[in-house]
Order: structure tokens, then C-alpha cells, then sequence
């Protein structure tokens, strides 16, 4: 399917008669990124559905007040990326039944996730993401999976390029370590 | 099998008729699968290539030519091979346009990236040699569905923001309510302070022990008073009384005359 440009979606929501055809064409266009994006985060298909919804209702009230100083697609990243920490923020305050910090939880849950097709080493690949850090997890989906460069992660993270690629260093050595000795 | 595929290039393996969009031509199944295969081996041929400078400087064209019409002969003999499928001959050959520049450049980058990617995996081995999928799936119509769902909420949300209760709230807790509300509550509360700040006429009022405190030390006048007139308001007896432990003298005239001659105003106003 041809996508619009940012700019032809953006020029359709300007005009009231084809706001509607805009919000079409942006979800169509974003969905799938927003979707493997914010699944990663959150791991499970059904939260991720609830988070992909209210990014994209967030996206479409913000929409107006959008500057265009950065890209569409940076500003719709950065908007998922902190709805999905939101989330598991929200989460992990929900559940005081359980004394295991939201990683963990996550780890378990990706075990018998039926939406998950991964072999014994993806698993593990998996379970080694989730023991890092919240930042350095970002960093190392954006990087290994998304294949986004620096640049617009820096945009995305509002951290420098520097910082970034150390963060991602960090985070395979760690995943490696992970991967070797467990 | 439909027509195309039985008359036509089924030997080739890289124009397959399974796309049935319009677009006559298709990919490889595995195109996309082995592309990433291709970046790799490209990357490890140039890495050799490295170590031998001199045959790296060397531009890799092809230095041999062909004979004049050698490819239009093969296509001669190619007709002859169709001539039993008449049918097959009447599709028109594909004519491919020359590559725009534009994509050519955005091929580049795009290689040069794959490999700028694959060069910083290199040096964490377990991950450069696990296989970059995606182990997680979703439902077999989630993406043809979930577009109407997100549209559905917005709408919905945006229906309920329309309602004549929020458009009521929505006026009164409004900012530009708010705002009217702030310079309308300042200003009227400037109004009320600068009233009654104003000074209290004296005129019924001859001395100051009629005269709260508060309303002396509030006054804003009452600096500007002189002795003479502050005297005048002083009823002394109450004064005297007040100073009877302090002062010996009994004598009411001595004592006018000694609270004339020793007490100023700020020591009255301290009394006071």
C-alpha cells in the first residue's frame, strides 16, 4: 500500500473536511512501527493493544499543537515510548500483590504468552533484555530491532548521540554476558 | 496454476506471477528473508578485500566486451524456443525504466547503513550470529482490525467532549473563564483595600484616647501631626495615671509641666 508523506497527512488534518482521511492514512501509516515498538516495551499483545489505542487518541488530540520542529515519526515514537512507560509505571503501582520487581513479571508472562513464537534462544534473548534497565532496554530495541539510527533516537530519547551509543554498548555487552554464562 | 505460470518464466526463479496486484512482477519469496545474508557477505568480501589495499584501489569494472547483437541472437533464439506457446509470445516483453537517481542514492545509503549496523554487532559475536526475528506475533487480522478500533475511540472520546454539559464546564473551568475570573477578583480586591486604607475623618474625634490603637497606628496621617495638636488630643488624666508609678511628683501642674518638658512624642506614642 502507498503511504502518504508526513507533510500530505498533515496538510489533510489542517483542512476539517479531510481530518477524518488523515487519521485513516496516519494509522495506517504508523501502526505497525507504533505496534512492535510499544510491544517490546510492554511485551504483552493485549496491553500493547490498549497502548497503541491511547497513543494514537493522544497523537489525535496533540496533533494540533504539533510545531513540525521535529519529525511526525520522532514525535509519534516519543509519544508511544512514554505512553508504554506510563503504562508499566501504572502496572507495577497495580500490583502490590507481588513482591518481584515488573521485569520479572514481564519475564514470566513472555513464558506463556501465546502470542510469543520464539525458539529456547529468542526466549532467552528476551529474558536477557528484560534485566536491563529501562533506558538501556529502549536503547538496545531501538538499535537491534528497530535499526534506528542515533540521530533520530537521540530525538526521540531527548538524550545526546554519545550518551546513546554507550547506553547500546553497554546493554549488548551485558546481553552477551547474559547469553554466555546463564 | 493460473496462465501466466504455465506459459511463462517459470524456469526464472525471481519473476514470480503470485502477486496478483496488478504489478506483473513479483520477488523471490525469499527476497527480504536473504537480504540481510547479502549485506553480510557483501561486508565480509569488502573486510577481506581490506587487507589488500592495492587490489581494493582497483576499480572492479569489467574490462571484457561482446560481440556486436550477441544479446539480440539470444533473444532470436529465445523466439524460437516460444514459437510452440503462440500464446506466450503475444505478452509484450517488460520495457524496465533506467533507476532514478533519487532511489539509487537512497539504495546507497541504505546499504552503507546495513552495513555501518552489522559492523557495530560484530563486535558482540553471540548477538552478530543470533537470527534477528521478531519472536513475537499477533493475530492473523489484528492490523486490518485495530484501525477501526482506534478510530471508533477517538470518535467516541470526541463525541463525549461535544456534550452542552462539558461545553458548560468546559466554559467555566475554561482558561479564558479562569483568566476573566483572576483580573476580576484582583481588581476588586484592590478596590476594596484601597478603600479601606483610606484615612478616617478626626473631625469627630478630639482626642486620641477615643481612638482605637489600631486605628491611630493604621492612620496615615498620623505622622504628620505636630506636638502642639498631638498634645491637644492627649487627655492627660488618663495619662497621668498611667505614669503615676513611674513619676514621683503629685502635683498635676508639675506633672503637666514635667510630662511637657520630658516626654516626647515617640515616648506619648509608646504610652499610647
Amino acid at each position: 500500500m502507498q503511504h502518504y508523506s508526513d507533510e500530505e497527512i498533515l496538510t489533510l488534518f489542517r483542512s476539517e473536511e479531510s481530518r477524518n482521511m488523515a487519521l485513516h492514512h496516519l494509522i495506517q501509516k504508523y501502526q505497525q512501527k507504533l505496534y512492535w515498538h510499544i510491544r517490546k516495551i510492554v511485551i504483552s499483545h493485549d496491553d500493547t493493544d490498549d497502548v497503541l489505542q491511547n497513543t494514537f487518541i493522544k497523537v489525535w488530540k496533540g496533533l494540533n499543537n504539533f510545531k513540525e520542529e521535529s519529525q511526525l515519526y520522532t514525535w509519534l515514537y516519543r509519544i508511544a515510548t512514554n505512553e508504554s512507560l506510563t503504562f508499566l509505571k501504572q502496572k507495577a503501582r497495580a500490583n502490590t500483590t507481588s513482591i518481584h520487581p515488573i521485569e520479572y513479571q514481564l519475564s514470566k508472562s513472555l513464558e506463556s504468552d501465546t502470542f510469543f513464537s520464539g525458539d529456547e534462544i529468542q526466549l532467552k534473548l528476551q529474558n536477557a533484555i528484560l534485566t536491563l534497565p529501562e533506558k538501556q532496554r529502549l536503547v538496545f530495541n531501538m538499535r537491534y530491532y528497530d535499526e534506528m539510527p542515533y540521530e533520530q533516537m537521540s530525538e526521540v530519547l531527548e538524550t545526546s548521540v554519545g550518551a546513546l551509543k554507550a547506553s547500546y554498548h553497554i546493554a549488548a555487552k551485558k546481553i552477551e554476558d547474559f547469553l554466555i554464562n546463564r | 496454476m493460473n496462465y501466466n505460470e504455465e506459459h511463462n518464466f517459470d524456469s526464472d526463479p525471481n519473476f514470480s506471477f503470485e502477486n496478483k496486484g496488478g504489478n506483473p512482477f513479483g520477488l523471490p519469496s525469499d527476497y527480504f528473508a536473504s537480504f540481510e545474508e547479502k549485506v553480510k557477505l557483501k561486508l565480509e568480501l569488502e573486510n577481506e578485500l581490506a587487507e589488500f589495499p592495492l587490489l581494493k584501489g582497483i576499480p572492479k569494472d569489467s574490462v571484457f566486451k561482446l560481440p556486436v547483437n550477441y544479446f539480440s541472437q539470444n533473444s532470436i533464439e529465445y523466439r524460437t524456443e516460444l514459437s510452440p506457446y503462440p500464446k506466450l509470445q503475444t505478452i509484450k516483453k517488460p520495457v524496465f525504466d533506467e533507476l532514478e537517481p533519487e532511489y539509487v542514492h537512497l539504495l546507497n545509503q541504505s546499504l552503507d547503513y546495513k552495513i555501518e549496523l552489522a559492523d557495530e554487532l560484530k563486535s558482540y559475536q553471540t548477538l552478530y550470529h543470533l537470527d534477528k526475528i521478531n519472536p513475537f506475533v499477533v493475530t492473523e487480522d489484528y492490523f486490518e482490525t485495530v484501525a477501526s478500533h482506534i478510530k471508533e475511540k477517538i470518535y467516541s472520546s470526541h463525541k463525549q467532549t461535544v456534550s452542552i454539559f462539558d461545553t458548560i464546564t468546559e466554559f467555566i473551568f475554561g482558561k479564558k473563564t479562569a483568566f476573566a475570573f483572576t483580573v476580576i477578583a484582583i481588581v476588586g480586591l484592590s478596590i476594596y483595600l484601597y478603600q479601606s486604607t483610606k484615612p478616617l475623618p478626626l473631625s469627630h474625634c478630639e482626642t486620641l484616647a477615643c481612638l482605637e490603637k489600631q486605628e491611630i497606628v493604621n492612620h496615615s496621617s498620623f505622622s504628620n501631626l505636630d506636638d502642639d495638636r498631638l498634645m491637644e488630643m492627649v487627655n492627660i488624666k488618663t495619662l497621668n495615671k498611667q505614669l503615676q508609678s513611674t513619676l514621683s511628683q503629685s502635683d498635676s501642674t508639675q506633672h503637666e509641666e514635667y510630662i511637657l518638658d520630658n516626654v516626647n512624642t515617640d515616648q506619648l506614642l509608646e504610652e499610647l
